[in-house]
């Protein structure tokens, strides 16, 4: 090597003792001399040396192998003196130091948000039930629908034998007729604390309570349409569905936000599952209307029993919630589509 | 004492100083997340050595920064290894509650040592002055540690379990479906001695953790009984108390108000009107749960953190600590109303704000100069990095 040097100043610590010793330090080859004390200079080879990173604010240190450290008291200094050298840096420490990077970065984040959020999780779900047998639907529906039983949700039902008789008759008929697709489901009657309403468990456990029967007031293709509807639950796995995707985005929520505060983890969390929940309703009116038309049912006998429900609700003084906050499409979204589908 | 000052001349004050920007932070932070999404995870431990590099290196005594030296290769195990057990256990407690109780009751069985595992992996790539710190607890001091704080918990599930189930005779008469009174008075007995005995848990705590940190040879202990703890949680219930009354009575006097308009204004639209008088309701809870919030947790925090840091030293170096309230209120409300403004870009901001304020809160006061601080051990090896993944998963990190 000719000409002097190209020379840092830099304070050295030898991981042993607290105190600095000044320090200079020059590249030669793939070697780093570090001279200290104005003494011999040391020699280590460059790939023994982890540099720093180029920031704006905050300390330059460099760490060498065996415990030493080299404290940079200039920042600028540095880094100028390491460009010159060709010590490199990776294109992440480039990206984080431009603008113009971060901006693309945020913008392919809201991107790669949406996506994920609209096809990448509910294909991974899908993924990931593929590998899980139905058999355990079962079980964790028995599991539910026992529980369910055991809180005193559920009373039994007060509906005459014959009514329950001609109900199952139709709803098998019916099923029958639309072909070998739609689900078997186990059907309770039970009178409940619920009101009017039905619900599917995951692996065919179906209730339909006594005041959804009382809503209906004898009109069964009603009934058939709700069972319709929750016997879609049970055919596109809803219920297990819900649960792989809540635990997924949990997790994606709270490595991004976690660190801060899981209060704001879980917002984000809960608002995307109710839009999750809110598809698979929607998803189960599709098959319900499909199940209708299958009979020769015109789908508005389910806009009727909504417009019921809803003025039920309404006497009952229960508040309508905001769109996001719903776990259901509004009333309304759901009763022009059944009120607009022809019957066939 | 004169001698022992003409031998230690140097006494030292050495505010601690945060020189981190948000605006940097958030450049690190967004290319962060954005690399850890596209990898599926795999870039979280980079992402992590970046952010505390960053911290790290923002953050004084004297003219040095700290440092910190974990290799990303390595803890990427330890991310798997904790990764895999949290899936196969929020999984499994999604599933059957059965299989999530005894996944928990394992979780708790090696908490203390994950515990100490995170400690000593966190101070083992922590420098100052190109000195390595430690963490010189014991494993059966982390149990004495932890376990007192899991007793009550794993009492109260084993009391659950005990009581006899409603299940079986309650089907037939719904009155009888109330737990027997013994088990009802029990379970409030556990739950009042819990309580009571909550604060000396966490002094038994924070005593091992600020106990065993040590540089060279300078080896930390907490300076304090329990009595300092159960002061500050009588006042913390105190301020909670009275936040609450005062809450209460805003939401009152403020619903009377609506109440009154309403009836004066109301009449034809009665339903129309119910429907927002609940909206507002549900409005003025949230925002006065929001306010206890930040009034308890930050008095809470302020307050902890003075207690512990005034009370942490060693023969030769002892901390002070003046976290104020007021201040840290008022950032913490500013921090939480921007990030939901923002739907959470002004996060990384918001971290290096609260960060700012309470480490320059601290000083360090030396009696001697630290040039003579010297290594009492070796360089201590690589210690295991799945301690480091698991204490942040479990909420243990350590903040220096």
């Amino acid at each position: 090597m000719t000409g002097s040097p190209d020379r840092l100043a830099a304070r050295y610590f030898d991981g042993e003792s607290a105190r600095p010793r000044d320090a200079a330090i020059w590249v030669d080859g793939d070697q780093l001399r570090i001279e200290i004390d104005e003494g011999t200079p040391d020699t280590v080879p460059m790939r023994h040396v982890q540099w720093p990173e180029r920031q704006r604010h905050g300390a330059r240190q460099a760490h060498l192998r065996d415990g030493g450290a080299l404290h940079f008291g200039d920042p600028l200094a540095f880094d100028h003196w390491a460009r010159r050298n060709g010590l490199g840096e990776s294109w992440v420490v480039k990206a984080q130091q431009s603008w113009r990077w971060t901006a693309w970065a945020t913008l392919a984040l809201l991107v790669l948000c949406g996506v994920m959020y609209a096809w990448g999780l509910p294909l991974g779900t899908r993924a990931v039930l593929a590998f899980v047998p139905h058999t355990f639907d079962k079980e964790l529906g028995e599991l539910v629908m026992r529980s369910v039983q055991s809180e005193g949700w559920l009373q039994p039902t007060e509906l005459p034998a014959a009514q329950q008789q001609r109900l199952r008759a139709a709803w098998a008929k019916a099923a029958k007729k639309a072909g070998p697709s739609v689900a078997h489901i186990d059907l309770h009657f039970n009178r409940s604390k619920m009101g009017p309403n039905a619900f599917a468990l995951p692996g065919g456990h179906v209730v339909l309570t006594d005041e959804m029967v009382e809503l209906a007031d004898g009109h069964e293709d009603m009934v058939v349409g709700v069972l319709a509807h929750e016997a879609a639950h049970v055919q596109h796995r809803h219920g297990m569905r819900t649960l792989v995707q809540a635990t997924l985005l949990g997790t994606a929520t709270s490595i991004a936000f976690g660190d801060f505060s899981s209060l704001f983890a879980a917002a984000p969390a809960l608002l995307g599952q109710l839009g999750y929940s809110r598809d698979h309703e929607r998803e189960a009116d599709g098959e319900a209307i499909a199940l209708l038309q299958a009979n020769g049912i015109p789908p508005s006998v389910m806009a009727t029993m909504f417009e019921r429900l809803r003025d039920h609700q309404r006497e009952a003084g229960m508040p309508s919630l905001p769109i996001a906050l719903g776990s259901h499409p509004p009333d309304e979204e759901r009763i022009a589509r059944f009120r607009d589908t022809p019957a066939r | 004492m004169n001698e022992l000052h003409a031998a230690r001349p140097r006494a030292e004050s050495l505010p601690v100083r945060f020189t981190a920007s948000g605006s940097e932070y958030f450049r690190i932070w967004i290319s962060n997340l954005l690399l850890t999404l596209l990898t599926l995870g795999l870039y979280h431990p980079w992402a992590r050595v970046r952010k505390l590099r960053y911290f790290y290196g923002n953050t004084w005594v004297g003219d040095h920064a700290f440092d910190f030296h974990g290799n990303p290769k390595r803890m990427l195990r330890g991310t798997l290894l904790v990764g895999a057990l949290f899936i196969a256990y929020a999984l499994a407690s999604e599933f059957a509650p059965a299989a999530g109780l005894v996944a928990l009751a394992i979780v708790a069985a090696i908490m203390p040592a994950l515990f100490l595992a995170s400690l000593r992996f966190r101070m083992a790539n922590t420098s100052w002055r190109g000195m390595r710190f430690h963490f010189t607890g014991s494993m059966r001091g982390a149990y004495t540690a932890l376990l007192p704080g899991l007793l009550p918990a794993a009492l109260f599930v084993g009391f659950t379990l005990l009581i006899p189930n409603p299940d079986d005779a309650a089907r037939a008469a719904d009155a009888s479906a109330a737990p027997p009174e013994w088990a009802m008075v029990s379970m409030g007995f556990l739950v009042l001695g819990t309580l009571a005995l909550m604060p000396l848990i966490f002094w038994n705590l924070k005593r091992y953790q600020h106990g065993h940190y040590a540089l060279g040879k300078v080896q930390s202990r907490l300076q304090a009984g329990p009595g300092a703890f159960y002061l500050l949680s009588l006042k913390t219930f105190g301020v909670t108390l009275l936040t609450t009354i005062v809450i209460a009575i805003a939401i009152v006097g403020l619903s009377a108000i609506f109440g009154v308009a309403s009836a004066i204004g109301g009449g034809g639209f009665a339903r129309g009107g119910s429907v927002a008088t609940i909206m507002l309701f549900v409005l003025m809870g949230l925002a006065g749960y929001v306010a206890l919030l930040v009034v308890s947790n930050t008095f809470m925090a302020s307050r902890l953190q003075n207690l512990v840091w005034n009370a942490t030293r060693s023969s030769d170096v002892r901390f002070t600590s003046d976290l104020r309230l007021r201040p840290l209120m008022g950032l913490t409300l500013k921090n939480w109303v921007l990030i939901v403004l923002t739907l959470g870009l002004y996060w990384p901001f918001a971290a290096v704000a609260s960060a700012r304020l309470k480490l320059e809160a601290v000083t360090v006061h030396t009696r001697g100069s630290l040039d003579e601080l010297t290594a009492r051990v070796g360089r201590t090896g690589a210690t295991d990095a799945s301690g480091d993944a698991a204490g942040e998963l479990f909420g243990l990190d350590v903040g220096l």
